[in-house]
């Protein structure tokens, strides 16, 4: 069987990376899948949390499932907004390099 | 070890893996965009053996299928020359983010010490759809409506940013 801390050790790796991505990307494509990665560490501790405590069968727990159907719902927005973001850099300033676009 | 470990153990270094590729392989937009489909399909059949298989197809469709297929549109827009990574500099968010990096790591050896077993075994009824379906339009109806406002929202608001004439 698949012990509980190796989930959970998958996870905060995953998010270790996600965020080290973010801070060294500078082209945006990279950085919106790096911020997906960090969101995809979280679903997998929820969903694991959430095995590991499942109720009984009076009384079921749904609660990590139900967090990780509103993350994904939340990070499906935020990259619509990112790729909406990317077109209007990209008719504007010809480029999606991050660090030029805050100067 | 049995079939459910061999495969967890497969998809978690694949998941590693391929999350350093998205991170750290520099060459390519596509091979990123690739990358992370590997990431997320791995994460589907954790998911699986998890026994949440509604969360399984929920991330395979939106994460895979949707997100994923968007991300080569946009690298097909603006090119797949990802050369470049920031300049070595130290500033305050790498600080913040090396900060982040270490407390999570951090959480989970304390986890580690503190929990050393297996996972329970599932009781009855937990990982039908209908379960969580009732819990999602019984007790976390608002947290749906909320959503789906979002939704609506980013929809009307990616057309304004896209849209030329509307903008600036």
């Amino acid at each position: 069987m698949i012990p509980e801390h190796h989930v959970i050790g998958l996870s905060a790796i995953l998010f270790a990376i996600g965020v080290l991505g973010v801070l060294v990307r500078r082209n945006f494509i990279g950085l919106v899948l790096s911020i997906a990665l960090t969101f995809n560490a979280s679903n997998l501790a929820f969903v694991g949390f959430n095995r590991f405590w499942p109720g009984d069968e009076a009384k079921l727990h749904w609660d990590g499932q139900v967090f990780v159907a509103v993350v994904i719902a939340v990070a499906a927005a935020q990259v619509v907004m990112g790729l909406s973001v990317l077109f209007s850099m990209f008719r504007n300033r010809n480029g999606v390099d991050i660090d030029e676009a805050g100067a | 070890m049995d079939v459910t470990a061999i495969v967890f153990y497969t998809m978690g270094a694949l998941i590693v893996i391929a999350g350093l590729g998205v991170s750290f392989a520099s060459r390519d937009s596509l091979v990123t965009c690739l990358n992370f489909l590997v990431v997320m399909l791995s994460t589907g059949v954790i998911f699986l053996l998890l026994d949440a298989p509604m969360i399984a197809v929920l991330q395979i469709l939106v994460w895979s299928g949707v997100t994923g297929l968007a991300m080569v549109f946009a690298v097909m827009l603006v090119g797949r020359d990802n050369r470049t990574f920031r300049p070595a500099g130290i500033r305050l968010t790498k600080i913040a983010g090396g900060l982040l990096v270490v407390i999570v790591l951090a959480e989970w050896l304390r986890f580690t010490a503190d929990t050393r077993s297996s996972l329970p075994p599932v009781p009855p009824g937990y990982g039908d759809s209908g379960g969580l379906g009732v819990a999602l339009y019984t007790d976390y109806l608002l947290v749906v409506e909320l959503v789906s406002l979002l939704l609506l929202a980013t929809l009307v608001s990616a057309l304004v940013l896209v849209d030329r004439k509307a903008g600036r």
